[in-house]
Formats: structure tokens, C-alpha cells, sequence
């Protein structure tokens, strides 16, 4: 059989010489893709459907009847991306999606949030020690950075390495945003841009350790090669450059030897401009976690009011909220 | 032109309940449904969970006995979320109950509301078995009598001459089956079986020196699958393959009591799942019990291997949908291989620790070609060397040949070498 169109086999890939494998990684990485999509030819459409059902309280059946309008309404060069994020196939690495919606409401945002996710095969895992579904400035948010709920910058990074179940999607929908503080990403090819061949082939067998941080109420603590390649998902990054204030370094090479190819990617993480993304109500985003790392700057506020936006931070008038999911692609698996 | 009513109604397929664990299939007909008939899918269930919400596109928490007012939940269900119900699919045994009435109720096919009772109630079966007006050749029906008490248990059991074979009537799984001449005493079997007499308890005679099969059928498809159970007291499903290695008269025995047995239980040629015993020596066919769903242990997967062009899933939506291409209910397929599943049993008692990560390849032969290894349990599940019933199981494989003995020892030995490689801490050490 040939097999030269195939994506190569994980056999394969161990029998190459250190020059075809890097070339080969080289390519991978460089090929993954961010896709941004405008919803302004439905969100008329949207808003007028929003208006007729706003009064409905049962969200399953709200939820039914989005998916239905977004499914017949769509173009079908749009929804192709809903079952092809995060393959090796596509080489899709996340979709932003802006304008869908304006009326800023917390329900008509957590209706296309969950719809969307769903729709692109996200299954929301909830752990109870965690509080995720929706992101705003907490009181104490101050003195942190490097978590979501906080006002300090956080350092890319791809969510939950330290737990025992991947997290191959994560999404995030904008309700409001004054403060028009975006979400940043960036990905491995920018990493590890500078990498000579042999560095760059080291990184497959790299182990690190990875901790827990302020985001969950208990340590969790996971060993893992920050590199993996499989024939459905291709190339796949297990990185996380946070640095928490309790725990410290989240990741750090097994063996200390090892480290200055982890101290390299943190230098190049914080040099290379990263990307953002569109912080207006009605944006949603979608990362495959292990394709492309997310973080996002300092809140773009001023430091001394922040007292005054925490201290009644409800879904009203807190002057950020996002929703956010996350958990593994939905699909049929007989190992659970 | 379609009416604006038209336009805003969406296709949608009803699924009546789901048995034990196969929230896969429930997965698996979702995604053939919408490509098949651009339909979503309904999972109608009492006491749904965030896994059920996953999974379907939306869910009715609804009890599935027959009651109207079950019916009458649905029905305000699918009016609430304007949807248009194309297909109704009885997934799992009480399902097939509520199935058949709301069928009839929404005009689409389903199982006969009359006779639906009979695949549920394994008393019911009994009785429709007795009284029925003559039996294909070599079926041979099978004395059956309820029991309440202990001492109803004794005196059948003598009557049998200890020949006896307990069954709960409404449970799958071979949950609570009990073969009475491997235990050591009546009063332990009582005990084990005493909390299903609630809901009945039957009492037949034994079957012995017969092989056990089942004839699958969806849509005027059929074939007939070899089953093997655990040699113990509990006989728990180990092993299928499809087809059953037997010749072209015993297939034919077997397909005419399992299609006997799916007009007992009115089946109406939509998906069955008849179990029975087929004795060599005497030629004969004895009934275990129709289903009138698809058949567990993915055995429809296994005749897709087998058969070619064969979409036992889609065959079905089309069946309840009414968009068969024929209308005749006798199709043939065509075998290309033999093939199996067959289970894996831990070696030892403890706690999981750990499963290697094994290369398909390197386990296939010339001969047989590994399709799957899947785990169903997981690290820190504790495990077990008795088998009580499919559950106890670690996991499984998937194989084909076109051989049917390569096959059949590649199971076994595969499996054997395959639970090995577990590690499982043990409590003694
Ligand atoms: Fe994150």
C-alpha cells in the first residue's frame, strides 16, 4: 500500500535520521493554523432569535434550538471547522470567531458559549477543586498574576498538564470586556524557532515535571514528556511557563541537565511578540491546548481601581467576564 | 416550497434508554443519524447525566415502561424544542416497551405493542413459547415455572432432578443467572437471587450438552453469532464470533427459531437479538431469550468486519425511519472473514496499577489481523478472577481471518498473553 499521503506512523517517525526528523518537525509545527471567522452575516438573525426566547428559562432546550439555527444558517465552508480543530488531517490549531453577538447578557453568552462548544466537540470537564466556568476579577485578584481570575499578567501556557486526563480543547467566549484586555497565544514553531537540529530532536524525549497552581485548591503533581506525536493528533506540546507564587516554576526538566532547553523556550516566549486575540462582547475562541499556547497580558486597567471592581464583582457589572470550557474531543472511544 | 412550519422543524430520532455501559453506541447512532437522515438524536432516559448531556443532542428525563404518561412527557418534550421525531429506537430492554406504544403512537415502525411484553418478561416468553400454534423444525420449547418462595425453589428443583437453571425475568447482562448444579446449596442460591423475586424469578430446566448462539437480525439481515460463556455458575459472555462456524442445516435450524421467536415477541423485522441453545446430538434448538435491540458485546461491529457492504447501524435508522431501499425482508450477505471478540479476565485479585501501551501490529499474524485492544477498566480499579457477569472483565479484543480456527485460538492465546502484561497490585504482597 502507499502510504506517501498517509500521515507517517509513530514507527516511522522513530526510524528517522536526525536530520529527516527535524526537518519533519520543523514542517509539522510550521504548518498549524489560526482561523478567524466572522458571524456578522448571522448575528441579525441571531439577536432577533435571542429577543423572542430571551424569556425562556430552560437552557437545554435554548441550547437545542441555537445549535438548529446555527447548523441551517451557517455557510458550510464555516462549520467545516467545528469537526477538524486540532487534527493532524487539518493542522487547524484554533478558530476565532467574532461578531456572533452585541447585546451584552450573561445568558445569551453562556447559551453560545456551551452551543459552540459542543459543536466543536469540546466535552466541559467540571473538577470539583476548581472553580472554571466563568472568568471575572475576584477579590485578591490583585496580587496575583498568572491566574485567569487575577489582574496580572499570565505567561502562556496550555491548561491542566499535571492532570491525568488531556484537555485537547479549550474555549472562551467574550460577554463584556471594557477593559479590552485580549486573550494572547502563541505557537511552538516561535518557541522553538532558534533551536539547531539537535536541540530541536532532543525535545521529543524531554521529560518535565509539572505542578498544580492558585488556579486549583490542591497540589497536583504530573510527570510527562513535553512532546508527543500520534497519527490522528500529529505533533502535540505539553508547555507551561508559569510561575506560580506558591509553587513556583510549573515546569521543570526532570533531569537538571536538561533544564537549559527548557530555560531556552522561556527566553524565547518572552521576546517573540505573541498574538492576540479580539476582546469585544461576542468573540468566541477556541485553542487546541496542546497545539498552540494562551496566556494574556496585564489587565489593561489601572492598578488602584481594582478594588472597586472586585469588591461587588457579580455577572452584571464586573467589567470582565468571560466563560470559559474545557475538556477532551468528544467521540466515540469503547476504552471508557 | 416547504412552509415556513416545515422549514423549522428538525429531524430527530428517539432513543428509548440505553442498557449497562454502551453510551458508545448512543454516540454511534448519533453520528449515523445525522449523516443518514440529517437527523439529531433524543435520548429519552430516567435520571439523566452530565455524560447522557454530552452525548446526545438533547435529553427527556422520562421513565421507559409503557405508562400514557410517559408518552405524554415526550410528546410535550418534542413540542417544546419543534421537532420533527423520524425514528424511534428502542436501545435498551425496558425501552422496547415504551418504544413499541410511542411508535404506534408517532405511526412509525416499532415492535408489535401486543407481543412487546414477551422480550422483556422471560415468564412472558415462556408462556407464549407454550402456547404457540406448532414450532419450526427442531425447536424444542423449554419447561419454565416462576418462583416466589424457597420452598417453591426445592420443589422444582427435585422435579428437575436438580437440573435447574435460575433467571431473574427483567435483567441483562446475565446479571443474577445462576446454574443450580454448581453450587453447593439451594439456600445460597436463594440468597443470591432473593432480591430480584420482587420483579420475578424464573426457574428452568437445564439445558446441557448444547452450544450457545444467538441469531442477530436488523432490517431483514441476519446471521447467526457463536457465543461462549465462563465455565462456572454464573456463565458470563466471553466469547463471539461471527459467523458462527456451522453448516449450511444448522444455520437453517437456528434462523427459523430465531425468527420464530422475533414474531413471538413482534419484532415487526426490526433489530433482535435472539438468544438460544442448538444441541448437535439431538438437533435441536432451544430458546434463551428474544431482545428486541441490537445485541451487546458489539456484535453488530463484528458483522460489519464479517460481511461486506454491511451497516448494521444505518440499517437500522432506515428500518425506523421507513427509508429502506427494498421493501423485502430477506436480504443476503456476503461473508468476507470470520470475526471475534473475545474478553480478557484478570490474572489476579488487587488493584489495577498499570496497562502497557501494546502496537496492533505486533500482535497480528499471517492469519489474523488484530482490529482492536480496549481496557474497560482503568489504574486504580480494583479487579477480579471470578466472573460474575461482563462487567468483571478487564477488556477485550477485536480480530478477523478468514480462518476460523487461526481465529478462535488467536483469541485465546492473545488474551491470555494480553493479561499478562496488567500489572495489578496485589493485597496479599
Ligand atoms: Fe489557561
Amino acid at each position: 500500500m502507499d502510504t506517501t499521503d498517509a500521515q507517517p506512523t509513530l514507527n516511522k517517525i522513530n526510524q528517522m535520521n536526525q536530520m529527516e526528523l527535524a526537518k519533519f518537525l520543523r514542517k509539522e509545527i510550521s504548518e498549524e493554523k489560526l482561523i478567524i471567522l466572522d458571524f456578522q452575516y448571522i448575528q441579525d438573525e441571531i439577536e432577533c432569535w435571542w429577543s423572542k426566547e430571551k424569556n425562556n428559562d430552560n437552557f437545554q432546550v435554548l441550547k437545542f434550538k441555537f445549535m438548529n439555527l446555527l447548523i441551517n444558517s451557517l455557510h458550510e465552508s464555516d462549520s467545516y471547522y467545528f469537526s477538524n480543530l486540532g487534527l493532524n488531517r487539518s493542522k487547524i490549531a484554533a478558530v476565532c470567531i467574532k461578531n456572533i453577538f452585541r447585546t451584552d447578557c450573561h445568558r445569551l453568552s453562556l447559551l453560545v458559549h456551551e452551543s459552540l462548544s459542543s459543536l466543536f466537540q469540546l466535552t466541559d470537564i467540571k473538577y470539583d477543586y476548581e472553580e472554571h466556568k466563568a472568568l471575572f476579577l475576584k477579590p485578591s485578584g490583585e496580587f496575583y498574576k498568572d491566574w485567569g481570575n487575577g489582574y496580572g499578567a499570565i505567561t502562556p501556557h496550555s491548561d491542566d498538564l499535571y492532570e491525568n486526563l488531556n484537555i485537547d480543547y479549550l474555549s472562551l467566549t467574550i460577554c463584556r470586556d471594557i477593559t479590552k484586555t485580549p486573550t494572547s497565544y502563541i505557537f511552538p514553531r516561535d518557541i522553538v524557532k532558534n533551536f539547531n537540529d539537535i536541540d530541536l530532536c532532543k525535545l521529543l524525549h524531554l521529560k518535565a515535571k509539572f505542578l498544580s497552581g492558585k488556579n486549583v485548591a490542591i497540589l497536583k503533581e504530573r510527570e510527562r514528556n513535553i512532546m508527543e506525536y500520534s497519527e490522528k493528533y500529529g505533533l502535540r506540546f505539553f508547555l507551561d511557563f508559569r510561575i506560580d507564587n506558591h509553587t513556583g516554576e510549573r515546569m521543570q526538566a526532570v533531569d537538571p541537565g536538561e533544564q537549559y532547553l527548557i530555560d531556552m523556550m522561556r527566553d524565547n516566549v518572552s521576546n517573540f511578540s505573541q498574538e492576540q486575540s479580539i476582546p469585544e462582547t461576542g468573540t468566541f475562541l477556541i485553542v487546541a491546548n496542546h497545539k498552540v499556547l494562551h496566556g494574556r497580558p496585564q489587565m489593561n486597567i489601572d492598578k488602584s481601581e481594582i478594588g472597586n471592581y472586585t469588591k461587588h464583582s457579580c455577572f452584571i457589572d464586573t467589567p470582565r467576564l468571560l466563560f470559559r470550557s474545557k475538556g477532551p474531543r468528544n467521540e466515540i472511544n469503547f476504552y471508557e | 416550497m416547504p412552509t415556513e412550519l416545515q422549514m423549522n422543524l428538525q429531524n430527530a430520532v428517539l432513543i428509548l434508554g440505553y442498557n449497562n455501559t454502551r453510551i458508545n453506541d448512543v454516540k454511534r447512532i448519533r453520528e449515523t443519524a445525522r449523516n443518514t437522515l440529517n437527523a439529531a438524536t433524543i435520548l429519552c432516559k430516567k435520571s439523566p447525566t452530565v455524560e447522557d448531556k454530552n452525548t446526545a443532542d438533547f435529553v427527556i428525563d422520562v421513565a421507559l415502561n409503557s405508562d400514557q404518561k410517559n408518552i405524554d412527557n415526550i410528546m410535550n418534550a418534542i413540542k417544546d424544542i419543534s421537532i420533527n421525531v423520524v425514528a424511534v429506537l428502542p436501545f435498551s430492554d425496558p425501552g422496547t416497551q415504551l418504544g413499541s406504544k410511542l411508535a404506534l403512537h408517532l405511526g412509525l415502525r416499532g415492535p408489535d405493542v401486543n407481543k412487546v411484553n414477551t422480550a422483556l418478561d422471560k415468564y412472558a416468553y415462556r408462556q407464549a413459547e407454550k402456547n404457540a400454534q406448532g414450532y419450526p423444525r427442531g425447536y424444542k420449547p423449554i419447561f419454565a415455572e416462576k418462583i416466589d418462595s424457597f420452598e417453591q425453589l426445592c420443589a422444582i428443583h427435585k422435579q428437575l432432578n436438580g437440573k435447574t437453571f435460575l433467571k431473574p425475568t427483567s435483567e441483562g447482562n446475565s446479571r443474577g443467572c445462576m446454574n443450580l448444579s454448581h453450587v453447593h446449596s439451594l439456600e445460597n442460591a436463594w440468597s443470591e437471587v432473593r432480591k430480584y423475586i420482587s420483579s420475578g424469578v424464573v426457574a428452568e430446566e437445564l439445558v446441557s450438552n448444547s452450544e450457545e448462539y444467538s441469531w442477530d437480525h436488523v432490517a431483514g439481515f441476519s446471521w447467526v453469532t457463536e457465543k461462549k460463556t465462563t465455565q462456572n455458575q454464573y456463565r458470563a459472555e466471553i466469547q463471539q464470533i461471527v459467523p458462527a462456524p456451522l453448516s449450511d442445516v444448522e444455520t437453517s435450524l437456528i434462523t427459523n427459531a430465531g425468527t420464530f421467536m422475533s414474531e413471538l415477541a413482534g419484532s415487526n423485522h426490526g433489530a433482535c437479538h435472539n438468544e438460544v441453545f442448538y444441541s448437535e446430538k439431538c438437533q435441536s434448538v432451544q430458546a434463551v431469550e428474544p431482545n428486541l435491540r441490537p445485541a451487546g458485546m458489539r456484535i453488530w461491529d463484528l458483522a460489519a468486519l464479517a460481511y461486506e457492504n454491511f451497516e448494521p447501524w444505518k440499517e437500522w435508522l432506515l428500518w425506523t425511519s421507513q427509508n429502506n431501499r427494498q421493501e423485502s425482508f430477506l436480504n443476503t450477505l456476503n461473508q468476507k472473514c470470520y470475526a471475534g471478540l473475545r474478553m480478557i479476565t484478570a490474572v489476579k485479585e488487587g488493584i489495577l496499577q498499570n496497562i502497557p501501551e501494546i502496537n496492533l501490529n505486533t500482535l497480528s499474524t499471517e492469519q489474523v489481523e488484530l482490529i482492536e485492544i480496549v481496557w474497560t477498566k482503568k489504574p486504580e480499579n480494583s479487579v477480579t478472577t471470578v466472573i460474575k457477569d461482563n462487567s468483571d472483565f478487564i477488556g477485550y479484543i477485536i480480530a478477523t481471518s478468514k480462518d476460523y480456527d487461526a481465529l478462535s485460538s488467536f483469541l485465546d492465546i492473545t488474551t491470555q498473553k494480553l493479561a499478562l502484561e496488567v500489572k495489578i497490585y496485589d493485597f496479599f504482597n
